[in-house]
């Protein structure tokens, strides 16, 4: 606006004006200090931290980040695992084939794979640690009952997708590990059986294994992780950051 | 005081009750009825799957006092020490793993948990919870050794030749 003449800021102010610039930039900046901190505060992607956080709460070693961190791993996963499925096939016939070619064969589909790999035992080290901290610091007490049930929700199906993923490879690990871990869904009470059968679609490892995994760790798991990260983000803002107990009754700060 | 044909008013009961009770019973049973299908849906009908009956071969297969594994088709056959046949799962009682031969020791062991069973299938180590199962084993009518895996035995059975 102030260089006149400017070729990029006459076609940026032409974009604002019309229809389409009106939809994507809205009414444009705040001017004023309190909608200037209020647009910050509300916008989700700005500040996924509450509106407000006690100052000993803010600190890094409080929560030392690792909820954060666990999300970046399920990023990183979301991101290389769509890479992956350009070239998997879940059929006995290609997906040993395919994991082969992804390590020797294609550009960069080791590191991929690796990156694959590695995330997701973050993504466990790192939601095992946050459990932990969160336990340590009580905030799964009162009001915060809600986050703390969907996070234990949260910590299962990321060892479901894990397992599920095991099985993927179709090497001599992938198979045993399946057969053992589904065996012990054997030992369940009444259903035990009928709890395998349905996991693995057969009595023994195959092709319908192969598939019904692929399906759960592609699609079912992720989504489920996804919707319930949504709202387990949502409460922790609505909720605030719990405060060290001492401090809670208007001690020490 | 009853009376023969009470009115709606009377009874609190009327047709709009009586249409309200058939519509939702309808509603709810659809949306059950669809469930169950569903859950149905995740359990295959039909399984291709290798058949249970594996044909090992001529009477004279085994030497008396010896043993056969085949991991591939997952079979054990015994010719104990009179002669006769009897048949094993190699399947580990524990979770499932396959056991393996180790003559020179004697033994099954299972690579996965550490479990060990005597050549006739006795658990020596944990942490398997029983032997192992022992299958039907019969002679066809071209005098060849048929086990059966879908067909789980006493462990008095044998087949005498």
């Amino acid at each position: 606006m102030k260089m006149k003449g400017n070729l990029f800021s006459e076609v940026w102010n032409g974009f604002k004006s019309s229809r389409v610039g009106q939809i994507v930039v809205g009414e444009g900046m705040p001017t004023v200090e309190r909608q200037k901190l209020a647009l910050t505060a509300n916008n989700f992607f700005l500040h996924l931290h509450p509106a407000k956080v006690h100052k000993r709460s803010a600190a890094f070693m409080y929560t030392m980040g690792l909820g954060g961190i666990t999300f970046l791993m399920f990023l990183v996963l979301c991101v290389t695992g769509v890479l992956l499925m350009f070239y998997y096939r879940p059929s006995i016939p290609t997906a040993y084939h395919d994991m082969q070619d992804l390590a020797f064969v294609v550009p960069y589909g080791k590191i991929l794979r690796n990156l694959h790999r590695w995330s997701t035992y973050g993504m466990l080290i790192f939601s095992a640690l946050h459990m932990w901290k969160v336990l340590a610091r009580g905030a799964f007490q009162k009001p915060r009952e809600l986050n703390w049930i969907i996070g234990v929700i949260l910590f299962i199906l990321v060892i479901g997708a894990g397992f599920t993923g095991y099985l993927l490879p179709w090497d001599q690990l992938a198979y045993w590990a399946i057969t053992v871990g589904t065996n012990m869904a054997r030992s369940a009470p009444l259903v035990g059986e009928q709890i395998r059968f349905l996991l693995i679609g057969g009595n023994l490892v195959g092709e319908n294994a192969l598939i019904r995994f692929y399906v759960l760790h592609c699609v079912v798991i992720p989504l489920l992780i996804g919707a319930l990260v949504m709202i387990h983000f949502w409460r922790v803002r609505k909720d605030g950051f719990s405060i060290p107990k001492a401090l809670e009754h208007g001690e020490g700060q | 005081m009853k009376k023969d044909n009470p009115t709606a008013e009377e009874t609190g009961e009327s047709r709009r009750n009586f249409l309200d009770f058939i519509g939702w019973t309808g509603f709810y049973g659809l949306i059950a009825a669809t469930a169950g299908n569903t859950l149905r849906f995740f359990f295959p009908a039909a399984l291709e799957e290798p058949s249970s009956v594996i044909k090992v071969g001529p009477v004279d297969f085994l030497v008396a006092g010896n043993v056969y594994l085949d991991v591939k088709r997952k079979i054990i056959l015994n010719r104990a020490k009179d002669g006769s046949y009897y048949a094993q799962s190699p399947v580990c009682t524990h979770l499932g793993c396959l056991v393996r031969l180790q003559e020179e020791k004697g033994i099954f062991a299972c690579p996965c948990h550490g479990s060990v069973f005597s050549l006739d299938g006795t658990v020596i180590k944990g942490p398997a919870p029983r032997d192992l199962d022992r299958l039907s084993v019969t002679l066809d009518f071209e005098g060849m050794l048929v086990i059966d895996k879908a067909l789980i035995v006493e462990r008095d059975y044998k087949l005498l030749v």
